[in-house]
């Protein structure tokens, strides 16, 4: 009896070894981005979000989303498993996806040995992509000097895709990784060239940079910046500062290479009417005219860079800046001639000397 | 828990009873029960014994409970239901939990100075354990499509194990007539399913003949 006994009790102890049931799962429902949603590209990383599945036993419950770009899931483009559950909601992030596509995607939860069924399936379209090109840069380029405050030009940046208006930044900056910025601006774009003028002066001197990048500000989607540009800024000079006086630009193209200093204006009765903006009488021809023009001022700058006055000239010629002005060289006069003035070298010193404005009589 | 009644079957199959007697050969006996726990249920069977000493009988039975099912049957198809009803009308459930059992082990009886036959017993087995829950929506049965619904059934509401089972018992047989007996029982099962185990109480009489 007693090996009877034995005999029973292995029987019930081999037929005894107890695992936990498995639970029964019902699939998550998508809760966003909704079914049938336009997602903006720039928007991106996508966040899929199911209300919990239902679990008979709960805890340890995980989520496998999958994200096709066909509706029978042929093609997955990304699988999330093993996505733990949150409180009520689980959430993903996905990675980037490409633009200008439909996506579907649905979940299943697991747990514990059952694995659920897929829920609904919900569709997306990812927008096309807004690419904005780094703006290029148009002046003041590498190696120029400038006032104190330039204009900061860029053509306007290239886009594609369906791009918001621009704004156009520009920055300003001590050194050349822009580790420290001096002056940002802000400006919307304008007609082929952007541009900004700083409201304060820049420092006199020392090296400076400027890039600039362009903004989709409602799409939030931001160029890279232009390339880098170096310059300095200094005091206006004498032709500057007069060509400020009568609202012109004295460069507006190309600005000719130098530094000033190497003329003067010629402000003395004596010698001439002076370069302080004012209305001349041409007898000859009976006319009353603005002087100085921003003809004369332009000769009279590249004097003050050292061009000597028939360089001078010829530059002008060259770079887009036309003259009729003609070199009369001592010992005769040395003067340049204009319609109603000459300007002429002091004493007939045309290097390093005085400039002076003298009205036409012949 | 195991190791306890493991000691409690070895010592009552190694240790007579206090009084001698004298027994039949055998027995064989239908038997009709009352289970009850969480549900109350029938359960049928069949009882056959031989006496190995003339205090020891060997016996075997085989039975059919046809309703054990735990409270946690109920709540976990009922999760599934509320979870249907979200987009389905009229949706519900049946859930029961059969077991078929067959067990071996021994019967002590003792004598007594009436007709009365009281005895106590001890057996193992195993017992297969059926999960019968059905889903139906507007009254059609849909427990096979449920994944069409989204639901997957764990072995918590589908399926069916054969685990190991302990019985204990204790009863009265009155003989009524020459070999006719009758045997009012009381037995409990432990049957060591998966999770929390089933306990099975069983009340009710057994009608057969002494050989």
């Amino acid at each position: 009896m007693r090996r009877y006994s034995c005999a029973l009790l292995l029987l019930t102890a081999a037929c005894s070894s107890s695992s936990p049931s498995t639970p029964s799962i019902a699939a998550p429902t998508p809760v966003s981005p909704a079914t049938n949603l336009i997602v903006k590209y720039q928007d991106q990383p996508v966040t899929l979000t199911v209300q919990n599945a239902v679990a008979t036993q709960p805890g340890g419950t995980t989520y496998t989303f999958e994200v096709a770009t066909d509706l029978s899931f042929a093609s997955k483009v990304q699988t999330k498993e093993n996505v733990a559950e949150g409180g009520g909601q689980t959430s993903v992030r996905l990675d980037a996806l490409a633009a200008s596509r439909d996506y579907y995607w649905h979940v299943r939860a697991q747990s514990a040995g059952t694995t659920g069924v897929f829920g609904p399936t919900y569709k997306f379209t990812m927008g096309a992509a807004i690419v904005i090109n780094s703006p290029v840069p148009i002046a003041p380029l590498t190696g120029t000097q400038t006032s104190l405050r330039p204009a900061f030009r860029v053509a306007n940046a290239g886009r594609t895709g369906p791009a918001g208006p621009l704004t156009y930044r520009f920055e300003i900056s001590n050194a050349a990784n822009f580790s420290s910025i001096l002056i940002t601006g802000t400006n919307s774009e304008g007609v082929n060239e952007t541009g900004f003028v700083p409201a304060t002066n820049l420092p006199s001197g020392i090296g400076l940079f400027w890039r600039a990048s362009a903004i989709d500000t409602a799409n939030g989607v931001s160029s890279t910046p232009s390339a880098v540009q170096s310059f300095t800024a200094s005091e206006p000079s004498q032709a500057e500062f007069v060509a400020a006086q009568i609202g012109a630009t004295l460069w507006p193209g190309t600005v000719p290479t130098g530094t000033v200093g190497h003329a003067t204006m010629g402000n003395d009765i004596a010698f001439g009417a002076g370069w302080a903006p004012q209305t001349l009488y041409y007898g000859p021809g009976n006319v009353f005219f603005k002087s100085p023009d921003i003809e004369m001022l332009r000769l009279f700058d590249l004097l003050d860079r050292g061009f000597d006055p028939v360089s001078a000239i010829n530059w002008l010629n060259q770079n887009g800046y036309p003259t009729q002005a003609l070199w009369y060289p001592p010992p005769e006069k040395a003067v340049i001639g204009l319609k109603y003035v000459y300007i002429a070298a002091r004493g007939k010193q045309s290097v390093n000397g005085i400039w002076d404005i003298v009205v036409r009589v012949e | 828990m195991k190791i306890s009644i493991a000691a409690i079957l070895a010592w009552m199959a190694l240790t007579g009873p206090l009084y001698a007697q004298t027994l039949s050969k055998g027995y064989v006996e239908g038997v009709a029960q009352s289970a009850f726990g969480n549900v109350t249920s029938q359960s049928y069977g069949v009882e056959l014994g031989m006496s190995i000493v003339p205090s020891v009988q060997i016996f075997g039975e085989v039975g059919f409970t046809s309703d054990t099912a735990p409270a946690s049957l109920g709540s976990s198809a009922q999760v599934i239901v509320d979870y249907l009803s979200r987009t389905q009308s009229n949706v519900a459930y049946t859930a029961k939990q059969p077991v078929t059992f067959g067990v071996a082990g021994f019967r002590f009886p003792f004598a007594t100075t009436t007709k009365l036959e009281p005895y106590v017993l001890a057996a193992g087995g195993v017992a297969q354990v059926k999960k019968d829950v059905t889903f139906t929506i507007g009254g059609s049965d849909v427990t096979s499509n449920l994944a069409q619904y989204g639901v997957v059934l764990g072995t918590d509401l589908s399926g069916s194990e054969t685990k190991g089972m302990l019985s204990f018992g204790a009863g009265v047989a009155w003989p009524v007539w020459e070999k006719l007996v009758v045997d009012f029982q009381y037995r409990y099962g432990r049957v060591f399913t998966s999770g929390e185990g089933l306990n099975m109480n069983r009340v009710g009489v057994g009608i057969g003949v002494r050989f």
